[in-house]
């Protein structure tokens, strides 16, 4: 069964004569595991789309199914707690809460929800994520690229199914981005987990299994890539 | 664009709804100073025709000067007006009489009578010797008319006048006198004839702007005059702003401390807003930075847009302040009356209007200072490195506390500036309220007038013996008009107890009157209340400072022994430093064999007409009967005067307290939007949101309960100890009311602050917050 189901989703932002359609009856499935590059141009749809993947926003219409369940049919509870357990967030402005520690900020949504931290992963992740020097740090401490790993910690901490990452190497230079990616890639193959990423950078959606293209609001699927 | 100074609308406008609360603020202090400033002024207003017409429209009185001394002080450049007037008997201890009452009598000239002092209430002043101007109470005493004529019984002989007027200054029916205007010559003979000494006195009022102090000096110097022959009239010289120590004085110095209350309260709120502005926009600056801009620019630029904010707020907040003291002022008039029923109802008050326009504009410059240096200081790496505004330098501890708990209660810890003046400005308003309090309790102590036993009138022995007769009495309250009547027999008795011995005053009450005791808080010893109601030989002493006679005190008079069962505050009795005793009316007859009264209160009921107090008045015959209802009404405009000033003081504070926690908060969660909504997106729930705010707003309420408690309750005994125990004996007692009452506020304030952003997150739209730089 398909992980992710996205069927006729549309968004348009405004009405009369500045609507902007960011979206156009998208549609298309991911099975689970499956590591996925969308691309396109700036302003072309691909954020819109990835947020209400994530139900930050609701769409004008159309359906999104996770693991078999419709999103945008909970409730607003439903829903925090759905997203906190299911779905991983990676932004291009990492977002971490300047107050708390790496440490802290990684298990954060572990803290939301009002669970003990599994510590041998957490050990395993900061191993990983070659983070463990750091973990007292305050994120004003640490460079771009330890603060977007921080951020992948935060997002792979609660064993997602979906992880999705709006230009996580947006603010990166190359040496990060890979070591980035190379990360989130070893931790989908590990956890079979699914990962939707958006990019720029050609190199980087080479390495996806899938690359879909967001053109002018409309979805191209241009297949599995092996290079 | 004309210049980078066009800006600011722009962004203005964009960025309404953070401003609105700041424009409030600025609007309410605005509001705040033209109000009570305006207020002040129509108080000066009316204080200044009250003063004229009760204490007489001139500056300085002589005495002992020739006659002559008229016309050359007149003559003074800085001389508006001089009148003179003697009088003969105004304390009415001399057998002068009228239709039977006693009288008074006062030779003047025009001027002082319908001018100095604006007396002449009817008719027109004595045209030559054969008339005269009558106190307004010759009406009802002998049926005096204009046109009509009366027999003056002096010592020496009769004099008959034709009445040519009447005059109304208030004191003829307080002491049951008639009072008899004269001209000068009339006077003189009336005077002559008895042979008093002559001793005018000369009554002068200066010109607007005169130095007055420097004119007093100077006509002293010239005249050679000795202390006791000037009488200053203070109050005037208080209005005309020429006082060193006065009521006025302290009018001004309420109203300037008000104004840096409302500067300093405004001045925190607005840098607070200004600050967190600034901080939020530390990129922006920075971006302006690298394009070129200076820092006097953004110095400029961050003060300008503070000024903007006083475009719409210091309009609206001065008319609001004047619509306000119009409120104020009719409910004065209308509501209170008395002393109020002279108020300007529509007065605008330039200097009050100008005092809130100034407060409005400082308040935003001083507070602009700061901020605008600091963002001038901003750096223009900010505007590429981003992630300015995430400052922490330590990090949160979780404790024993949830993650959105603990995240809240750093949130109110991260900035100690931030926390100290928050909980600074909470402690502040509790202090002063539990200050005012204090004060407003002495209020209802000593000004109270609505005591339940206040009289309309009171028929007097006059000597303070018992002549008021039972039978009298009971005539008396069966007539019409008469709601109730309770009398008072005086005797002064000599005493023995233990180690001494003295006189003292034994006063009778009736069961209603110990009733009132505990109803008007006289005392609160219940128990020993009931004791002397019940008991036989038990009494109650007036409290006074280390009198023998404390409650458990026993004496003996008489031949009787009697105990102290219960002490009291206050008494219908002035001992005048002699102790005062009160017990029932059974046993003062037992012990003095006495059955009348020296005082009979009378009240009248609410439609009571002046024909039935003139038969009452007959009814008295000749005793004397003191009509105490206009006295009433002015006590009671004081009271209400005073109640009101406390009661907006208090609603001030809360006001600003309000205002400043619900901005605080506010600008609070503006400034971590963006992290909230990241929060968001990682899983935290909108009640996880709330409950984080609500713990940073708690942080900020019990700091500033405790330190206001800490401070505010030795505040409030210390005022209690000094004005009321030491006055009325009342030991202090922790007010726990009032803690009540400011709990209650706190936990109310701490609501409003949480209720708007808690709206304002649920609507929040995650994805608009997220990526924005
Ligand atoms: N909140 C919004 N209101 C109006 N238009 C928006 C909003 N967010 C995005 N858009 C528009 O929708 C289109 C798609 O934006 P986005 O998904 O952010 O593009 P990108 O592919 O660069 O991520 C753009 O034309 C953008 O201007
Ligand atoms: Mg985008």
């Amino acid at each position: 069964m398909d992980l992710l189901e996205v069927q006729k989703l549309c968004k348009t932002y405004g009405s009369g004569e500045t609507a902007v359609n960011a979206l156009r009856d998208v549609s298309f499935a991911v099975p689970k595991g499956e590591y996925v590059a969308i691309v396109g141009e700036s302003g072309s749809g691909k954020s819109t789309l990835l947020n209400l993947i994530g139900a930050l926003d609701t769409p004008t219409a159309g359906k999104v199914l996770i693991d078999g369940k419709d999103i945008f049919s909970m409730d607003d509870r439903q829903l925090t707690v759905f997203r906190r357990r299911n779905i991983g967030f990676i932004f291009q402005a990492f977002n971490l809460v300047p107050e708390l520690t790496v440490e802290q900020n990684i298990v954060f949504p572990l803290l939301l929800d009002y669970q003990k931290p599994d510590k041998k992963y957490l050990e395993e992740l900061l191993t990983v994520l070659n983070l463990r020097e750091r973990r007292d740090h305050l994120p004003s401490q640490l460079s771009g690229g330890q603060q977007q790993r921080v951020a992948i910690g935060r997002a792979l901490i609660t064993r997602p199914a979906l992880i999705l990452a709006d230009e996580p190497t947006g603010n990166l230079d190359s040496q990060n981005s890979s070591d980035v990616i190379r990360l989130l890639k070893e931790a989908s193959k590990k956890y079979e987990q699914t990962i939707l990423l958006i990019t720029h950078n050609r190199s980087i959606a080479q390495t996806a299994d899938r690359l879909l293209q967001v053109t002018d609001g409309s979805l191209t699927d241009l297949g599995r890539c092996r290079a | 664009m004309k210049s980078y100074l066009s800006l600011i609308p722009i962004s203005a406008k964009v960025r309404r709804r953070q401003n609105r609360i700041t424009v409030l603020c600025i609007a309410l202090a605005v509001f705040l100073v033209t109000g009570i400033f305006s207020m002040a002024d129509m108080g000066v207003r009316m204080e200044t025709a009250n003063a004229r017409r009760q204490h007489g429209n001139y500056h300085i009185a002589l005495r002992g000067l020739p006659e002559e001394a008229a016309e050359k002080l007149a003559a003074r450049r800085d001389v508006a007006a001089v009148s003179v007037s003697e009088s003969l008997n105004t304390d009415i201890s001399l057998d002068y009489t009228v239709a039977g009452k006693k009288a008074g009598l006062i030779g003047s000239d025009e001027s002082w009578l319908t001018d100095t002092f604006a007396y002449l209430s009817e008719g027109r002043f004595p045209a030559g010797s054969g008339e005269a101007v009558l106190s307004e109470n010759a009406k009802a005493v002998f049926g005096a008319e204009l046109g009509g004529s009366f027999t003056l019984h002096t010592p020496t002989g009769d004099f008959s006048f034709r009445i040519s007027g009447f005059e109304d200054d208030g004191s003829a029916a307080r002491y049951d006198a008639i009072l008899v205007c004269l001209d000068r010559a009339a006077f003189e003979q009336v005077r002559a004839a008895n042979g008093a000494e002559s001793a005018p006195e000369f009554f002068v009022r200066f010109r607007p702007l005169t130095q007055i102090r420097r004119a007093i000096s100077e006509i002293k110097s010239q005249y050679g005059l000795e202390e006791g022959q000037l009488a200053e009239n203070l109050v005037l010289i208080a209005l005309s702003g020429f006082s060193e120590n006065s009521v006025v004085l302290g009018m001004y110095g309420a109203a300037a401390f008000l104004f840096v209350l409302v500067l300093t309260a405004g001045v925190i709120m607005i840098a607070g807003s200004l600050n967190s502005n600034v901080a939020q926009r530390t990129a922006f600056f920075g971006m302006l930075r690298c394009l070129g801009a200076s820092k006097s620019q953004i110095m400029r630029l961050v003060r300008r847009e503070a000024l903007y904010w006083c475009r719409s707020a210091v309009p609206s907040g001065a008319a609001l302040g004047v619509a306000g003291s119009w409120g104020v002022c009719a409910a004065l008039r209308y509501g209170v009356g008395g002393m109020f029923s002279g108020i300007p109802l529509f007065g605008v008050s330039l200097p009050g209007i100008l005092c809130g326009v100034l407060v409005g504009l400082l308040t935003v410059l001083l507070a602009a200072r700061s901020p605008a240096r600091r963002a001038a200081a901003v750096s223009p790496v900010t505007a590429v490195t981003g992630n300015a505004e995430s400052k922490a330098t330590r990090p949160a501890r979780l404790g024993p506390w949830r993650v959105e708990t603990a995240l809240g209660l750093r949130h109110a810890a991260a900035s100690k500036k931030n926390l100290l003046l928050m909980t600074g400005s909470f402690a502040l308003s509790i202090l002063l309220f539990l200050s005012f309090s204090a004060v407003l309790a002495w209020i209802h102590y000593a000004l109270n007038p609505l005591r339940p036993s206040s009289p309309d009138l009171s028929v007097l022995s006059g000597d303070g013996s018992n002549a008021v007769s039972g039978e009298l009495a009971a005539e008396l309250s069966a007539m019409p008009g008469v709601k109730r009547s309770f009398g008072r027999a005086v005797q002064r008795l000599e005493a023995e107890w233990e180690g001494g011995g003295g006189s003292l005053f034994l006063v009778s009450l009736d069961d209603r009157q110990l009733s009132w005791a505990e109803k008007e808080g006289w005392t609160v010893d219940r128990r020993g209340l009931e004791r002397v109601r019940r008991e036989e030989n038990c009494v109650m002493s007036v409290y006074s400072e280390g009198s023998p006679l404390q409650k458990g005190a026993r004496l003996q008079i008489g031949g009787e022994s009697l105990e102290v069962a219960c002490s009291c505050a206050y008494a219908p009795f002035d001992g005048g430093g002699t102790p005062v005793l009160l017990c029932t009316e059974a046993l003062f007859s037992r012990l003095t064999g006495e059955s009348g009264y020296a005082v009979l209160d009378l009240q009248l009921e609410k439609d009571a007409t002046e024909e039935q107090v003139a038969a009452l008045r007959a009814a008295a015959g000749e005793l004397l009967l003191s009509d105490r209802r206009a006295g009433n009404r002015e006590t009671s405009a004081t009271y209400w005067a005073f109640t009101i000033l406390v009661y907006s003081f208090l609603a001030m504070i809360a006001a600003i307290t309000v205002c400043n926690i619900v901005n605080s908060i506010s600008l609070s969660v503006s400034a971590r939007m963006r992290q909230y909504g990241a929060m968001r997106s990682v899983g935290m729930s909108g009640r996880q949101l709330m409950k984080m705010i609500t713990a940073e707003t708690l942080t900020y309420a019990l700091c500033g309960l405790t330190v206001g408690l800490a401070a505010g309750l030795p505040a409030h005994k210390m005022i209690y100890e000094s004005f009321i125990t030491a006055y009325f004996g009342e030991a202090w007692k922790v007010p726990a009311g009032a803690a009540l009452v400011i709990a209650a506020f706190v936990a109310a304030a701490s609501a409003a602050a949480v209720y708007a952003p808690a709206k304002r997150m649920r609507s929040m739209v995650i994805t608009e917050t997220i990526n924005e730089l």
